[in-house]
Parts: structure tokens; C-alpha cells; sequence
């Protein structure tokens, strides 16, 4: 699928489009770089024109110009409507006042937890990670969060190698007796499906296959039996005026959806 | 009353040199802004020694002094470029043992910052809790995280310590010669790991004086009596943004990240622009002198003068 073609979409795009719907009027939302900012930042001017976007390097209810690269990039101060410290902005979500985040991490599991600290070992890496940011932070006390990822048998364990940010960790119960008052998890969006967890046991569920997408592939690029549900819908393709929005305002370079993979 | 404290008033040579090997060193900056930059390649030309890098989310400067082997310790926040790559620096050095590691979320390094900032010993927080970042504090010796339950609400928290660096390196847009420091834009982590800290170097684009700082005073994140050194260094930041008076040079910043992916080519890079520039304004005519900078400069129009 070529970027920019009438009527058709990349797999970034669609997932940008998939989170966005996450957001409601008047959220109060937190979000991590690239695809996540590129979620808020289209549901803020479409569908979620009050939606409040905040930045853990202090930049409060903001309104993105041009496209942002980073969580304290000056194209996210022009606009914004407070301007302060890490220590406040986090404390804002430790008090429960976020409503929804939108993060992105190296693997997710079953529960929800998601690892953005290391593969392997934690002092004998296979892979060392950038490490939590305030990631474990919006995991831990949001009142619900999406997450991002690719959709490979690798980055969808049974078991995550290392939990920077907890889902419902091991069973149903287990964020309460951790002491966790965040909701945890409510979706996780790649590029094949939207998942989300059983109201019971927690674990993830397939919601929906993105246009063009099987079970079958879903199964092969899982690392463990996924929940599938009878009557799984068809993901909705992003309309003409998300793409454009996507397209035209918010990374008219292609530099959310070229870097995807490499992240 | 006209004192003086131009006592204050250092080059970035001095202002290096107040670091020991073996110290606990913070820098300000997140993301694509206020990164401490120059003052970081200094302490770079000086070869300082098995620092502890206490809390930083400065990933490009976190990435020069690993690269240039300053660190032997390191409390990690986040060491992600953002604009795509992972975190090879980070990576190679964990792998060949050459940096012990600690990881942290933001908030819980921003709460013991705090917990130092205000004189106590530590602070409780919900931050971490589940997370398999409470099982691994092998950084110093002892006890490092303690979960209880609130003795009023039985609410569960987690104590972490107070965090009390050795140096504080942070670059802002204005200071006056005592030491009044002042950020426009988002401070990150400025005011509390200033305050936690027990020595407080500041770089600043320009010296104002005291007039300027009292014209707007909630600009002030830093007040004078915390400061031990001020250097005026304009493009301190660069290649990172610093609002109001320059873009990042995402340029450079791409190259950085380019060359950051193999150890032999980040060496080249730290050759020839850490260790082949004599000094700051060496290195700013290296990424591309005044023509280079006068494309960075913001837009917004200047605050006052």
C-alpha cells in the first residue's frame, strides 16, 4: 500500500486511526512518542477537539503544530495551556486525573504487561531497551491505556521478559493486591487486529481483524492462545477525513509511520 | 546593596572541573530539548572517571558520556532517541559490563528528587508497584525500595530514597550573575534535581541581570542561593531544542543517532566532535558555524531584551 494513494492506507495509519477512536471528548489523555502522539493528536482535531493532551516533560493541554518528534518538542510548548515540571505532570496522573494513555513497548503479553526495559536477562541482555520513561507511570495509574505494537510471534510472548508496566500482571486480581489503582490495560491495537481483555480472566481477546487479515495469521504471529471470540468484526478503515488529517497535518513526512519498524 | 556575586560567574573549563571522578552527576533536559550539551562534551575532553549518571532522561548527552566512557553507573529513566533506534549505546555497554544499571520509571526518580529536594529521606509512592523494576536495585548496597501499607488509609506504597547527586548540570535560557535561573518552555526535572543536588552548575544562552529576572519572576524555576556556578553559553543545547531560541538540528541529531548504532563509528563521532574541538564555539563552527545556527533560531520573537 503506497502512502498517499486514494482509498488506501498503511498499517501505521490504520493503527493511528484504531487508537484515536480510543479518545473521547474531554479525555484527559498521556501519551508516549510517535504513533501514540500521532493518535492523540488526530483525535484533537477530529473527533476529540477537548480532549486534554499531556506531556511528562511538563507541557499540560496542548495543541500539537506540525509534527512533533518528541514529548518536549518546542511544537508542543507554542500551544499549550501550562507549562511545568515532570514532577508535577506525573503527579497529575499518580492523583488518578488521567483518563486514558497511549503507550508503545518491545513486547506485550497475555495480561497486558508490557516491556520496554530489556530482552533477556535484566544484566545479561539479549537486547537492552530505552527503559521505562513515565510509561510504567501511565500503565500504573490511568484510569485505562492502549498499547501499540507490531504484530510478531516475538513481541506477543506468553510472558513478558521483564514487566516496566504492569497489566494485570499474572491473573484477574493481581493489580489490586499490588496495590495498583489504575484501570490497567483496555486494548491492545498492531498492525493485523485490535485486542482487548475478558471481562473475567483478563487475558487478551482478538476484537477485531483489520481489513484483509485472518485468523490464521493471527494465530501464527501470536506467542500464545490468544481468545478468539465467534463473529470477530472487520476493523474499520480510517475514513478519507482521518487520512487526511494523518496525511496533510499531522506527518505529512512519513516519519511516525517510516520509523515503526525499527523502533 | 550592589554585591557582587560575580564570584559565581565561570567558563565551562571551570565549571567541569567541579566534577570529581567517581561522582554522583544529574543532568537537566528530556526528549528533544535543553540537553546540557557543551557542558557535557567538557566533562567529556576532560576524561572524568567512573561517574554514576544519577537520573538523566538527557539521552544524547547520556549516550556521549557512555560512549566516551565517563560512566560506570547508571540510574536509567529512559535512553530513547524517540525519532527511531533503540538504545545501541545503552545496550553495548550493559552487555560488556562496563555500566552497572538501575532502572526507574520517571515519576519514581522524580519522587526521590523530590524527597531530597525537600530534606527528607525518602518518598512513598504508587509508581512501580507490580513492575519487576522493584526487583532489580542491585546499584548500590542495601535496601533500596520498601513497600508498606499507609499507616492511615492502608493504602499499599513503595519508599523509594532520597536521590542526592554529587553535581547538577542544568542548561536554561537566562540567568543573572548570582544564579537566578529562568526556563520558558517545560522544566522536566530542573527544580528537583537542582535542589536534590549538593553542587549546582548552571549554563545558560545569556547573563541578564537582575532586573530582567525580576520583571517576570514565576519564570524562575531556580532560585540564586541553590546555584554554585553560572557559564554563559549560547547553543548550549544543541543539537536538542531550547524553546524560544532554537529548533533542534535534526540533522545532526539524525547523524548522532546514525553513527551511535556501531562502537567504532560513535568513537569517530566523539573524535571529531568531542574530543577534535577545542571548545564550544569550535564545535558549534563544526556542525556548520552561524549559517547553520541562524536556521535554527526560533521564530516566536524575542521576549524582551
Amino acid at each position: 500500500m503506497k502512502h498517499g494513494d486514494e482509498g488506501k492506507y498503511t498499517a501505521q495509519e490504520l493503527m493511528i486511526v484504531a487508537a484515536a477512536r480510543e479518545i473521547l471528548d474531554r479525555d484527559v489523555v498521556f501519551v508516549g512518542v510517535g504513533i501514540p502522539l500521532a493518535a492523540a493528536y488526530l483525535a484533537k482535531i477530529s473527533h476529540a477537539p477537548d480532549a486534554r493532551i499531556l506531556f511528562e516533560s511538563g507541557i499540560v493541554d496542548s495543541v500539537p503544530v506540525g509534527t512533533p518528534l518528541g514529548i518536549a518538542d518546542p511544537r508542543l510548548s507554542y500551544r499549550c495551556a501550562k507549562s511545568c515540571g515532570l514532577f508535577y505532570a506525573l503527579g497529575v496522573l499518580q492523583r488518578g486525573y488521567v483518563d486514558i494513555s497511549v503507550l508503545g513497548g518491545a513486547e506485550v503479553d497475555r495480561y497486558g504487561n508490557v516491556n520496554s526495559t530489556t530482552i533477556g536477562g535484566y544484566r545479561t541482555p539479549t537486547m537492552r531497551l530505552p527503559g521505562s520513561g513515565g510509561a510504567n507511570d501511565a500503565a500504573s495509574h490511568s484510569k485505562r491505556f492502549v498499547i501499540l505494537i507490531p504484530h510478531e510471534k516475538r513481541r506477543l510472548p506468553e510472558r513478558v521478559s521483564f514487566i516496566t508496566s504492569p497489566g494485570y500482571i499474572h491473573g484477574p486480581d493481581d493489580r489490586r493486591e499490588a496495590g495498583l489503582t489504575g484501570g490497567g490495560p483496555c486494548r491492545v491495537i498492531t498492525d493485523l487486529a485490535v485486542m482487548g481483555f475478558h471481562p473475567e480472566n483478563r487475558t487478551l481477546q482478538l476484537e477485531s481483524l483489520h481489513p484483509g487479515v485472518s485468523v490464521s495469521e493471527i494465530r501464527d504471529n501470536t506467542g500464545f492462545d490468544l481468545l478468539i471470540p465467534k463473529g470477530v468484526r472487520t476493523t474499520e478503515p480510517p475514513s478519507k477525513e482521518q487520512l487526511r488529517l494523518v496525511r496533510s497535518r499531522i506527518d505529512p513526512q512519513g516519519v511516525y509511520t517510516a520509523k515503526w519498524r525499527e523502533l | 546593596m550592589n554585591r557582587k556575586n560575580s564570584d559565581k560567574i565561570k567558563t565551562v573549563d571551570e565549571a567541569a572541573r567541579m566534577v570529581s571522578d567517581g561522582d554522583s552527576v544529574t543532568f537537566s533536559g528530556i526528549s528533544v530539548s535543553a540537553h546540557p550539551v557543551a557542558v557535557a562534551h567538557e566533562i567529556i575532553r576532560q576524561r572524568k572517571r567512573n561517574l554514576l549518571l544519577a537520573g538523566s532522561g538527557a539521552w544524547h548527552v547520556n549516550n556521549l558520556l557512555i560512549g566516551a566512557g565517563c560512566i560506570d553507573r547508571m540510574i536509567v529513566i529512559a535512553d530513547s532517541p524517540e525519532i527511531g533506534g533503540g538504545a545501541p549505546v545503552l545496550h553495548r555497554a550493559v552487555e560488556k559490563r562496563q555500566l552497572t544499571v538501575e532502572d526507574y520509571s520517571y515519576f519514581a526518580v522524580a519522587s526521590r528528587f523530590a524527597a531530597a529536594a525537600m530534606g527528607l529521606p525518602f518518598m512513598p509512592t504508587k509508581s512501580m508497584l507490580g513492575s519487576d523494576m522493584l526487583r532489580n536495585t542491585w546499584l548500590e548496597e542495601g535496601k533500596k525500595s520498601h513497600k508498606m501499607d499507609c499507616p492511615f488509609t492502608g493504602e499499599k506504597v513503595v519508599l523509594l530514597p532520597a536521590l542526592k547527586p554529587d553535581v547538577a548540570f542544568i542548561h536554561a535560557q537566562y540567568a543573572d550573575e548570582d544564579g537566578n535561573v529562568q526556563m520558558l518552555g517545560p522544566t522536566a526535572l530542573t527544580d528537583e534535581q537542582s535542589r536534590a543536588s549538593s553542587k549546582v552548575v548552571v549554563t545558560v544562552e545569556k547573563i541578564v541581570s537582575k532586573r530582567f529576572i525580576e520583571r517576570r519572576p514565576e519564570l524562575t524555576v531556580i532560585p540564586s542561593f541553590i546555584v554554585d556556578a553560572v557559564v554563559e553559553l549560547s547553543y548550549g543545547a544543541h543539537p536538542t531544542a531550547l524553546f524560544g531560541c532554537y529548533d533542534y538540528d535534526l540533522d545532526h541529531l539524525k547523524y548522532a543517532i546514525e553513527q551511535s548504532r556501531d562502537e567504532g563509528s560513535f568513537r569517530r563521532y566523539l573524535e571529531d566532535f568531542v574530543y577534535g574541538t577545542a571548545n564550544h564555539a569550535d564545535y558549534l563552527n563544526r556542525i556548520g558555524g552561524p549559517k547553520k545556527l541562524r536556521r535554527l533560531r526560533a521564530n516566536l520573537g524575542s521576549r524582551r531584551s
